[in-house]
């Protein structure tokens, strides 16, 4: 790598270092908001460094890469290399501009071998960017990576002529790859996905092809396309009975060969199969109609009952949670069994708030807040029994303290502008909640501030799911990863979606960006016509506004402003940007805003750190 | 019976004035005339047998044809009998008609008289107008011209810019009326002869657009063309005054639709109907129909009646302003009539208004085999995501004998590039439309051109005007535009002009034009490697040039050296050779003293394509530069730039 490399990949890691809070909760909150601020000073520079080091190094090089040396083309591959390796992702979407470039490189001097390395690797960027948007149920990468990977592949057509192993496994890995980019959500992909496993199993197992190039792992290809396959059992849940029989025979194929595998790999090790593994195996016969619903669901209640209710170790955090999970996901599919079963997942949910309320020190645990994702994901909710509502509230939204502060300052604002205006204009909130006169609104006035407060905690829910791109990203953003930003209203409504506890709030999560006269913000397709509380989204849509530029819960990002500008912001947005209503009143509350702020934001980190030590606010 | 006849003959035997019965069916045969229709015809010639016999022809045809109506009779009717016009009264009775003649001779001649003077003073009144009109238009381009003019300078105070605008506006209205006076009275006078001619629906729908089409978009509205069956593309018909059809339903259209309205033209070439059946000995074995729809204001009831005749505009239209002649549908049904068709109007106040055309026309055979054998099962990869029109062309090209795959969008595009790793099928091109929801074309255009490589054929179906769209697209990777709506002509021709016979074929052309221009000319060809001059001197020679080759640069200046003047045409001059290099050799072939050493051009043949290498080969004195290796196409356009020949 050349120094501007080396010194970009080092400030990306500082970067990350100082972006993550330390797992142990502080013990003094003004420290920690001291150290907070350091932290951000810190990397607000890195950022800026490593932005010039691209614009200065990096940009013109790129921009005639045809004209690049031998040298300049091997340190950016090698460059390339250290920003995504594996599941190290330390910048994904620089490394696919750069592999862009290598692909027009290796065309431009008809470098046949390089261009399928390359080929490879802009896919496989192209897949992790994919990743990113797929709790946002976008495929804006798709096509692109299906695009890359598809012309590696189609060089098998020319395999004799390509003599590297080391080439000749990009297009078979590529060709492999080619099924990621199908789901398993309709009949349609999931034939398209089948039918590359199989033309890749056939090419793999084909002893003429193996003994071309003996040296290649054609094992370990078997056994990954297999573990892909396998997990097909997601189709079968959704087409049932109606599943192509071709389709469900390959699905239990696989699934047969890596129980075998497991079975073999405990017994050489000598040690017990695992859950996990019984578990999966047990789904898939049980998809495949060999064992019922009922039993498979009987054996996800016996292994959870043997479950150690204080272990959190990796292990542990499964049992205590992927299982509720898993055993949530089949009782959603199932009317009789969801309310056959309601008193055992009830018990689950109330053991996963012990859990997660009585781990000790270690709050900020990554695997936690995926698997309480999942759970969050695969939500059962009955009237009167805990609510995703409650779950989100209490135990998810804390889980990431910065933005927790966020949505408590949102929610506490609002409601203190919520308050202003019952007080002043009720009017502004006709229609609200059915409400079509200001006689019923009073009567109602209790569940609107609820609505407010709780719209107000829980509008940004879908930055869980861009959260981690956002604090990788140690450079200026390109426009693309703005636009993956905003993916998380998509990510928001659908999480809110799905449950009817949550369903009131999921327009407050699409809408709180779009502009109040429909001409800017995002998404485009937003439409405030017959959203039945548009007020109260009109109303976060100021606050949240006002917030986010008073605390940023992203150091990366510097835009923090003072109050007094903040607000003439607002005022200048009135109509256009804001509902001139609640900009106008928000505007006439800055003595009473200025005196909330004093210490708001310690309020509100103290309320995040108190969830997590298990004490509800 | 009988017994009623009698009675009735009793009844107008009594009666002054002549009266004859005539049967009310089958040959209206006289059964009875009373004694004053008996004194008629004895007075007028004794040996007629009938009243009727003493008509001319065409007076008693009229007066039967009307004896056999049953419904109610409009027109007076009038037969000449000797000198006299008598006005006869018809009386329908059970089997028999009552004829009641009357003497309406001085009554008749009086009008006759007025009526024709009224008709000469109106054909001195067209003939004023067109005088007029005519001599009018003349200063009127002037000021339309001289207006549009002045409007380009640059630097035009805002005050004059604004008046110019405003006499721009107004005279191109006046332009307007006056060609519709001009061809009213063009019409009326018998001077618009048809003239038919071979006519490309697609070439003359490409036309009407040209007007129509900004028009529409000036105005806000949708201009949506549909396209019913076209059984011939290609037809026998006055494809001028079809497009001024056209024009003016369109023009009409978009004149009462209020913006953000819809105005459709829908075009088909279908076989006669029974309700428009071919009559004997006529050609004309195909109607081609023609229907502008509009969102519009629509017409009163009342004035659907007058819509077709000339100055009539109804009052709506005039209280709102809209400008206009009334002589736009007058001219229009003018024209169908003509050409033996038929126009007909269907309109709802406020909710629009729809005209519909039919006019036989002749179908003629294309001749397009050629185009069709080409393209036999070839593999078309189609891209649309609009059901009903990308059904249409995936039917269309599966008509014309091709193969298709249609997608809907990227990802399908991309599945669809991906299933040829598979499969031993490989598309002959990708045909697209312009814009597909969510897919932002320019980017993905060209990662398909990436993939498919530089000769993969890429062609664009778009109905908005490519000149527009030409400089982003074909750098997208567009190779071609077809245009919407679609024409199997067009989409064939299209296709074909990247098939290996159509590239042959143009080859085959342009060698043929670059002989044309070349034979006989004499080129030194200066190149050290025997391979490449002999790969040279046969591209050379395929232009039919007389090629002389030298090793060096050194044995190239002594054989111009010793040529007589103006001997060789050109020179091509390879850069790196022993003994001399090409550009040593240049400068001294340019040092020489002789006519043509100046003169005679010197291109450099080299590898090295750097703009160093560009620029030192013309600061030695060379001309151009091409690259190695050689391109036959790139030789044969070197030549004639410096040679001559026709291109």
């Amino acid at each position: 790598m050349r120094p501007y490399q080396k010194q970009y990949v080092e400030n990306l890691k500082q970067i990350a270092e100082l972006s993550a809070i330390s797992p142990e909760l502080p013990g003094d909150i003004h420290d920690f908001i001291k150290k907070r601020q350091e932290n951000m000073t810190r990397s607000q520079e890195l950022v800026k460094e490593n932005t010039e080091l691209l614009r200065r190094e990096l940009m013109p090089l790129l921009d005639d890469i045809v004209s690049a040396s031998q040298e300049e083309i091997a340190d950016l591959e090698d460059f390339a290399g250290h920003l995504l390796s594996g599941v190290n992702q330390l910048d994904v979407f620089l490394d696919y501009i750069i592999r862009n470039a290598l692909v027009t490189y290796a065309r431009k001097w008809g470098l046949r071998d390089m261009l399928i390395r390359e080929l490879y690797h802009t896919g496989l960027a192209l897949f992790y960017l994919q990743d990113r948007l797929v709790a946002a149920h976008l495929s804006t990468y798709r096509w692109k990576m299906n695009m890359m990977f598809g012309e590696a592949a189609s060089y098998i057509k020319k395999y004799d002529e390509i003599e590297n192993v080391e080439i000749r496994g990009y297009i078979h890995r590529s060709m492999a790859n080619l099924g990621l980019s199908y789901g398993w959500g309709s009949e349609e992909e999931v034939g398209k996905k089948m039918d590359v496993f199989r033309r890749c199993l056939d090419i793999m197992t084909d002893p003429v092809y193996r003994a071309k190039t003996p040296s290649l792992p054609w094992d370990r290809y078997v056994y990954n396309i297999h573990q892909i396959r396998s997990s097909g059992t997601s189709y079968l849940k959704i087409a049932g009975s109606e599943a192509d029989p071709r389709i469900q025979r390959e699905i239990m194929e696989s699934s047969q060969f890596l129980w075998e595998h497991q079975l073999d790999t405990s017994r050489e090790k000598g040690v017990e199969i695992t859950s996990r593994w019984v578990l999966k195996n047990e789904v898939t016969q049980y998809h495949c109609g060999i064992r019922t619903l009922s039993h498979l669901l009987t054996q996800i209640e016996k292994y959870y009952m043997g479950r150690n209710p204080s272990d959190y170790t990796e292990a542990g955090i499964e049992n205590n949670l992927y299982l509720p999970s898993l055993y949530g996901e089949y009782l959603l599919t199932d009317e009789e069994m969801k309310y056959k079963k309601k008193r055992i997942i009830g018990y689950m949910y109330r053991s996963i708030v012990k859990y997660v309320r009585s781990m000790p020190g270690n709050q900020l645990d990554a695997k936690m807040l995926r698997n309480l994702v999942l759970v969050m994901d695969r939500f059962v909710e009955y009237p009167g029994s805990i609510t995703l509502k409650d779950f989100l509230l209490e135990l998810v939204v804390c889980r990431n303290p910065d933005a927790y502060v966020n949505l408590y300052l949102t929610a506490e604002i609002s409601l203190m502008l919520a308050r202003k205006a019952l007080e002043k204009d009720p009017r502004v909130f006709l229609g609200t909640m059915g409400c079509g006169t200001v006689e019923e609104l009073r009567e109602k006035k209790e569940d609107l501030l609820r609505l407010v407060y709780e719209s107000g905690m829980l509008y940004d829910v879908g930055y869980l799911n861009v959260s981690t791109m956002v604090s990788q990203t140690g450079r200026s953003w390109f426009g693309e990863e703005r636009k993956m930003y905003e993916s998380h209203v998509n990510s928001g409504q659908y999480i809110l979606s799905k449950c009817d506890s949550t369903r009131p709030y999921m327009d407050v999560a699409y809408g709180h960006h779009r502009y109040y006269d429909g001409k800017g913000g995002y998404p485009e397709d937003y439409v405030r016509e017959n959203k039945p509380n548009q007020p109260v989204i009109d109303l976060i849509s100021v606050v949240s506004f006002l917030v986010r530029n008073i605390h940023e819960k992203q150091i990366t990002i510097h835009r923090v402003l003072s109050l007094e500008k903040i607000l003439e912001k607002i005022e200048e947005g009135s109509g256009s940007r804001f509902s001139p209503e609640f900009a106008g009143l928000l505007c006439g509350m800055e003595s009473e805003l200025r005196e909330y702020l004093q210490d708001g934001v310690e309020k509100a980190y103290q309320a995040s750190f108190r969830l997590l030590q298990g004490k509800l606010t | 019976m009988e017994e009623n006849w009698k009675q009735t003959e009793e009844t107008w035997d009594a009666v002054d004035l002549p009266v004859v019965l005539l049967r009310a069916e089958g040959d209206c045969q006289e059964t009875y005339e009373n004694p004053a229709a008996a004194a008629l015809r004895n007075r007028v010639d004794e040996k007629a047998d009938s009243v009727l016999e003493l008509m001319p022809e065409e007076d008693r045809e009229e007066l039967l044809r009307q004896v056999q109506e049953t419904g109610s009779r409009q027109a007076p009717l009038f037969c000449h009998i000797g000198k006299e016009v008598y006005s006869v009264t018809l009386m329908n009775q059970k089997e028999c008609c009552v004829c009641i003649l009357q003497d309406a001779s001085q009554y008749y001649y009086k009008n006759k008289n007025a009526m024709e003077e009224a008709q000469l003073a109106n054909r001195a009144k067209t003939n004023f107008l067109f005088a007029m009109s005519h001599d009018i238009r003349t200063p009127m381009n002037a000021i339309v011209g001289m207006t549009s003019i002045a409007l380009k300078q640059e630097e035009i105070q805002p005050r004059v810019k604004d008046c110019l605008e405003k006499i721009q506006t107004a005279s191109e209205h006046m332009m307007s009326l006056l060609n519709d006076v001009l061809d009213m009275s063009r019409i009326e006078s018998g001077k618009i002869l048809l003239q038919p001619e071979k006519v490309n629906l697609a070439d003359l729908l490409h036309e009407i657009l040209i007007v129509a089409k900004p028009q529409a978009s000036s105005k806000g509205l949708q201009l949506q063309v549909l396209l019913g069956e076209v059984l011939q593309e290609d037809i026998l018909a006055d494809g001028v005054r079809i497009g001024q059809i056209c024009n003016n339903l369109l023009s009409n259209a978009v004149k009462f639709t209020p913006e953000g309205g819809k105005v459709e033209l829908y075009l088909s070439v279908s076989h006669r109907t029974e309700s428009f059946p071919l009559e004997n000995g006529e050609d004309r074995d195909l109607i081609l129909t023609i229907r502008v729809r509009d969102t519009g204001i629509g017409i009163a009831k009342e004035f659907v009646p007058h819509i077709f005749q000339p100055f009539e505009r109804e009052k709506s239209v005039t209280v709102s302003k809209i400008q206009g002649t009334g002589l736009g549908m007058a001219i229009t049904r003018n024209l169908v009539n003509m050409m033996n068709g038929r126009i007909a109007v269907d309109s709802e106040e406020g909710k629009g208004t729809c005209f519909e055309v039919e006019i036989p026309v002749k179908g003629l055979e294309g001749n397009q085999e050629t185009c069709r054998q080409s393209l036999q099962d070839k593999w078309i990869l189609f891209l649309d995501d609009e059901e009903r029109q990308g059904s249409a062309v995936t039917e269309m090209l599966r008509s014309l004998g091709l193969q298709v795959e249609w997608v809907k969008n990227a990802e399908e595009t991309v599945d669809a590039i991906n299933q040829t790793i598979f499969a031993e099928r490989e598309f002959f091109a990708f045909l697209t439309v312009e814009t597909v929801k969510g897919m932002e074309m320019v980017e993905f255009l060209p990662q398909v051109r990436s993939r498919m490589g530089e000769n993969f054929p890429i062609l664009m179906l778009s109905a908005e005007d490519w000149t527009q769209l030409e400089y982003l697209l074909s750098r997208a990777g567009v190779n071609a535009y077809i245009p919407l709506p679609l024409f199997k002509s067009r989409l064939l021709t299209g296709l074909y002009a990247f098939t290996e016979e159509s590239r042959q074929e143009s080859l085959r052309r342009k060698s043929m034009e670059t002989k044309k221009g070349l034979i006989d000319k004499k080129v030194l060809l200066v190149e050290d490697n025997e391979l490449n001059r002999e790969i040279a001197q046969e591209i050379l020679e395929m232009a039919e040039v007389s090629v002389e080759a030298a090793e060096n640069g050194a044995e190239a200046v002594e054989k111009f050296r010793s040529s007589p003047s103006y001997y060789y045409d050109m020179i091509f001059m390879d850069i790196q050779m022993p003994v001399m290099d090409g550009l040593q050799a240049t400068r001294a072939i340019r040092a020489l003293d002789r006519g043509d050493a100046g003169s005679v051009p010197i291109v450099a043949m080299t590898a090295n394509a750097f703009l160093e290498d560009v620029k030192n080969s013309l600061e030695a004195g060379m001309n151009g530069h091409l690259s190695k290796p050689l391109d036959m196409d790139q030789v044969h356009e070197c030549m004639k730039k410096f040679l001559g020949g026709e291109g």
